[in-house]
């Protein structure tokens, strides 16, 4: 009877846990993989980036919106597992042709293509639910512009694949410049905006985000969007894109600053942390253009961002769902949150964390003598990331079955 | 006044009894912990009868659907009940770790079945149901 009535909003723990433990994955994957191109001299960047933003940050939201759109939109999404199931295979065998791709390989388009099937057959499930709904909460409206905006960018992606944009008289330029733009400013950092609408002030009990910023950023961000459709070389754009974005870190640290919740917890400093590489990601948004090493910059600090968000994502989801889910099955005295990822794992994982970005940054300065301890570090994170969700996933493969 | 914002305010004042539970406890002052833990309790489980007792009979007579979302609402409050009952305990036997770790679950707990009510329950229930009279009816019951 609970298993039956849950089953209108949960999903299966396997689905998020399958997302979740291949995001880890790939952070691992992407730092050997920087390793051997730097070891045998042929780097490819887009095959380091798209490790990271399909690979990690990418897994991580569909697997995660599989868990909140139900809750957000109250919409059941029918048999969960089978659409789960095909959209995260879709998405692994895709990310890894386009990587192996990107360097060198000859699997590029088809990756693409793959990938481009794993992102529009979820779209198919989860966009139609959010569009039917009657009454929108800051998340669920701004969550429908961030499903829109993913479309456009992965459509904005494989015409650029294809060489397709010529043929329709767009250069390669513009279609990158607006793939890129989508994708990291209405996919993922509008993602964590709208998120961040409910969970900010809910979980940490903090003052609501003033309503003129959680009613209009969302749409002013994509109208900002659909601007650099039509001007991609204007520069004003891009400057409103990233004062909206340094207003959203700037509120939102003064909102954390004012929690109730005044204990000392690890995920609210991830917050602190993320929202300041947010701030300095958006003031080098406008100037990325004029330098290959700001282009650099800006797609370091936005990468930090979106990996420390993830980090408090991954941190309270996993932990949370194990408990949840080994209650409902009856396990009297399920382990609760701290058990299954200890608060002091979690502290260890954000001082190591700091450490590696700091390194990074260092390792521009002295080039590469700290590059390979900058490495080292970022893969020994990784590694805590993957050892700590993987315990959580095993705790409840283990409890479930007793 | 609309259910949903009558309702989600309760949810709020909750959210903020329980922060300040937490922060004694943390800080270990158990006396004054008990006090605002004390508090918490006894407003969530006022703001739960309001709804088992008002709200969801009259959405489920006036839409019939009985075993959709009220259902896992009076669910999800049992679960929250039994987390109550443990920190409680935890509370007595000043075990300051069990507390935090049992609360934080609570805490994840309680948001999203807030985020589920707030979502759709109540939005739901300001349209099918003469709002003004039910709000009057859920404050008769006392202030959250």
């Amino acid at each position: 009877m609970t298993g039956s009535l849950n089953l209108l909003f949960l999903p299966p723990f396997s689905i998020v846990a399958r997302f979740f433990a291949t995001a880890c994955l790939f952070g691992v994957f992407g730092i050997l993989l920087s390793v051997y191109m730097f070891l045998t001299g042929k780097l490819s960047l887009p095959a380091i980036i798209h490790t990271y933003t399909l690979g990690f940050a990418g897994m991580t939201m569909v697997g995660a919106l599989f868990q909140m759109i139900p809750v957000v939109a109250g919409a059941l999404i029918e048999r969960p597992l089978l659409k789960a199931t095909l959209v995260h295979l879709l998405l692994l065998f895709g990310t890894l042709l386009m990587v192996f791709g990107f360097a060198g390989v000859g699997t590029l388009l088809f990756g693409g293509v793959v990938t481009f099937a794993g992102f529009g057959l979820f779209l198919t499930f989860t966009l139609p639910p959010l569009l039917k709904l009657k009454s929108y909460t800051p998340t669920s409206r701004g969550m429908k512009f961030v499903l829109l905006n993913l479309g456009i960018g992965i459509l904005m992606g494989i015409l650029l694949l294809f060489g397709l944009g010529e043929r329709l008289g767009l250069s390669q330029a513009y279609l990158l410049e607006l793939h890129l733009s989508f994708m990291l400013i209405g996919w993922v950092t509008l993602l964590v905006i709208s998120v961040a609408f409910q969970v900010v002030e809910m979980f940490f009990v903090t003052p609501p985000y003033p309503s003129l910023i959680s009613r209009h950023l969302p749409p002013a961000l994509t109208t900002l969007l659909f601007a650099k459709l039509l001007f991609p070389k204007a520069l004003a754009p891009d400057i409103f894109i990233a004062l909206l974005t340094s207003v959203f870190s700037l509120v939102t640290v003064r909102n954390l600053m004012n929690r109730r919740r005044k204990i000392r917890d690890p995920l609210v400093y991830l917050w602190y942390l993320a929202m300041v590489l947010l701030l300095v990601s958006s003031l080098l948004f406008p100037v990325r253009r004029q330098s290959w090493d700001l282009f650099i910059l800006f797609l370091f600090f936005f990468g930090s961002f979106a990996q420390t968000v993830i980090m408090a994502m991954m941190y309270r989801i996993i932990p949370f769902l194990v408990w949840l889910h080994l209650t409902n099955k009856g396990i009297s005295k399920a382990p609760t949150m701290h058990e299954v990822i200890g608060q002091r794992v979690i502290w260890l994982h954000y001082s190591l964390h700091i450490i590696a970005i700091a390194s990074f940054l260092t390792s521009l300065a002295f080039g590469e003598i700290v590059l390979g301890t900058c490495l080292l570090l970022y893969l020994l994170s990784f590694l805590l990331l993957t050892a700590n969700i993987l315990r959580g996933i095993f705790i409840y493969v283990k409890l479930s079955r007793t | 006044m609309f259910i949903t914002q009558y309702l989600t305010e309760e949810h709020r004042k909750c959210d903020r009894f329980y922060a300040d539970a937490e922060k004694a406890v943390s800080e270990g002052k158990w006396e004054e912990a008990e006090k605002h833990f004390s508090t918490f309790k006894e407003k969530t489980l006022l703001h739960f009868r309001k709804e088992e007792e008002i709200l969801f009979p009259e959405f489920e007579a006036r839409t019939g659907i009985t075993m959709g979302p009220t259902q896992v609402m009076r669910f999800e409050h049992q679960q929250v009940r039994e987390m109550l009952e443990r920190l409680e305990e935890a509370l007595r036997n000043r075990n300051k770790e069990e507390f935090l770790s049992v609360g934080e679950s609570l805490m994840v707990l309680i948001q999203q079945h807030n985020m589920k009510e707030e979502q759709i329950l109540y939005p739901m229930s300001d349209q099918h149901l003469d709002r003004e009279e039910v709000v009057e009816r859920l404050s008769q019951l006392g202030e959250v």
